[in-house]
């Protein structure tokens, strides 16, 4: 299957009191033409880092330290290839030739992200003018109208005409998506669309998403902090935690193995809390919370300071935890899971 | 333990309109569960919990705590005999713990409040009950993470030994690792003291998993979805 994103060691970092911090580590991914593909992992976990990364968006310095970003068979961003000054160059200006008209995205908040004293109708307009579209003002119209039809919205004409504070909720959100697929990207980035969105109309929306993915041959790269989004919505998962990958793996074929995407599970079927309340003291691989090691101290393993399976480990397994980092990459293509100790 | 009858309370809107949030509620709360309620934002379930301590005045109906009916005592009264035992957990410990006063120091003054003795042994046992190093005594609010301040407010609602928690969305923004843990210090802290809890959230996931009994305010009544 051709690819149409990968990502590959990405590093990025910013600069806080005159120290660098890297938030994302050696981050690799891919994203197959007409697949959906979810990143999940807590706020801070580098995940919307990660889809910057692809749009060229990242802002701060350093940002981008090292890493390769290929679109198609193109690579937009190649550290190695030349010097800094160059390389940096040739990923703004293929980013941005991306933008909007190959990646779209979407942020958490409709509502915020429309322009609130314009119509819908004019902001479709203004987007197509900003992609340097060459179609009359009638047939953008009928695009976003029919755009909006496809979302199972009865009344298009109505909400083109709306200014944004005359729209519902799930009015405003179709809208905005309909705006992020006028320019017809191939990749449609959705960043948390559904944080603040109940079960039943995260999934109402999801699925609107992923028709219109599916219908127009888009692939989707859908981030959440919410596991459940993830394991219902997309063909293949990536865990981000602390900037790291810790595991990946397609629901419909593995149960995750990772320790951590082992926890959130349990914190999302709600098998742990049931298990607390049982027993708060209880002390099985999932049910012990205490902290391992030192706070302040950087183990090799990101996870090795909250894992609850290294408990159960021997002194000298631990060690290995410690001292040698688990990447994905060193274990074969069917258990991708950066953990020593899961297999 | 608690027993709230046809509890009113209503809210004017600016245009002189009257909302009603709470009708006719009618609730019953034995000892040492664990309740939860859920309902959409704006439902009024902060409004419940304030008005049933009195932190905001109902418009009618009674509330009988130990036989006594909180709706009919004075306020000195709530302060001084019913505050100590049945305590509020605020929903944003941000806004609830003063910037300018250590961990320790607020917790000493909610000691003082209610004229107990031992102050220091209790602060130290209060911090240690919530999992928070002892160290963490002289630290200001800015200097904790968003899990220790809710670990903090909880402390300072623990130290005056209540009968009864009541939680407005104590797990709420706090990533899924802290929120294990302080699902676990809520739930060793409630078998140790035989503490009963009235949980606030929209976490379903959460809710189902933790309560004895659930009920879903909706419209103003409160209406019992799990048993």
């Amino acid at each position: 299957m051709s690819t149409k994103i990968e990502i590959k060691d990405l590093n990025v970092g910013f600069h806080s009191d005159g120290q660098t911090k890297q938030v994302l580590h050696q981050v690799s991914l891919i994203v197959p033409e007409n697949k959906k593909i979810g990143i999940i992992g807590e706020s801070g976990s580098g995940k919307t880092q990660t889809v910057l990364s692809i749009l060229g968006l990242i802002s701060g310095e350093p940002g981008v330290i090292s890493g390769k970003i290929k679109y198609r068979d193109n690579f937009i961003l190649d550290t190695s290839a030349n010097s800094k000054k160059q390389w940096k160059r040739i990923y703004g200006e293929k980013t941005q030739l991306l933008r909007g008209h190959e990646i779209s995205i979407i942020f958490q908040d409709a509502k915020a992200s429309l322009i609130p004293y314009r119509t819908i109708e004019e902001q479709a307009i203004e987007t197509w003018k900003d992609l340097n579209g060459n179609q009359s003002r009638l047939e953008i119209i009928e695009n976003a109208r029919s755009l909006l039809e496809e979302m199972n919205l009865s009344d298009p004409e109505r909400v083109l005409r709306s200014y944004p504070n005359q729209l519902s909720g799930g009015e405003s959100q179709r809208a905005y998506i309909m705006l992020a697929l006028l320019g017809s990207p191939s990749l449609l980035i959705a960043d948390e669309p559904t944080s603040s969105l109940d079960r039943e109309n995260a999934d109402n929306l999801l699925n609107i998403i992923k028709k219109l993915c599916s219908d127009k041959k888009i692939s989707l790269l859908l981030i959440s902090h919410d596991l459940r989004d993830v394991i219902e919505h997309t063909d293949q998962i990536y865990v981000l935690f602390d900037g790291h990958v810790l595991e990946q793996f397609s629901p419909k074929n593995r149960t995750p193995t990772h320790p951590y995407t082992k926890f959130l599970m349990s914190m999302v079927d709600g098998e742990l809390i049931k298990e607390l309340k049982a027993d708060p003291d209880s002390d099985n691989s999932v049910t012990n919370l205490v902290q391992n090691g030192n706070m302040n101290e950087k183990y090799a393993c990101p996870y090795y300071k909250f894992c609850s399976l290294s408990r159960t480990l021997s002194t000298k397994e631990q060690q290995k935890c410690k001292n040698e980092k688990p990447s994905l990459e060193m274990f074969s293509d069917n258990n991708k899971s950066a953990c020593w100790h899961d297999k | 333990m608690l027993k709230v009858t046809d509890l009113k309370k209503a809210f004017k809107n600016k245009d002189g309109t009257k909302v009603e949030i709470l009708k006719k509620l009618n609730i019953e709360i034995k000892k040492g569960e664990i309740l939860g309620i859920i309902g959409e934002s704006g439902c009024g379930k902060t409004t419940f919990l304030r008005t049933v301590l009195r932190l905001e005045e109902a418009d009618s109906g009674s509330v009988l705590y130990n036989g006594v009916d909180l709706m009919k005592i004075s306020k000195n009264e709530i302060r001084n005999k019913i505050r100590r035992n049945l305590r509020y957990v605020y929903q944003h410990p941000e806004a609830s713990l003063n910037p300018g006063v250590t961990v320790g120091k607020s917790l000493l003054n909610t000691c003082k409040l209610f004229h107990t003795n031992e102050l220091e042994k209790k602060v130290a046992d209060s911090l240690e009950l919530v999992g928070l190093p002892f160290e963490y005594k002289s630290s200001f609010p800015h200097e904790l993470s968003g899990g220790e301040k809710r670990r903090a407010v909880l402390a300072r609602a623990l130290i005056t030994e209540p009968q009864m928690i009541f939680a407005d969305e104590p797990f709420s923004g706090l990533d899924k690792i802290l929120q294990a843990r302080l699902i676990q210090s809520f739930l060793r802290i409630q078998k140790q003291r035989e503490l009963t809890y009235i949980l606030v959230s929209h976490d379903q996931s959460i809710i189902n998993n933790i309560s004895d009994r659930i009920f879903r305010l909706q419209n103003g009544i409160l209406q019992q979805i799990k048993s």
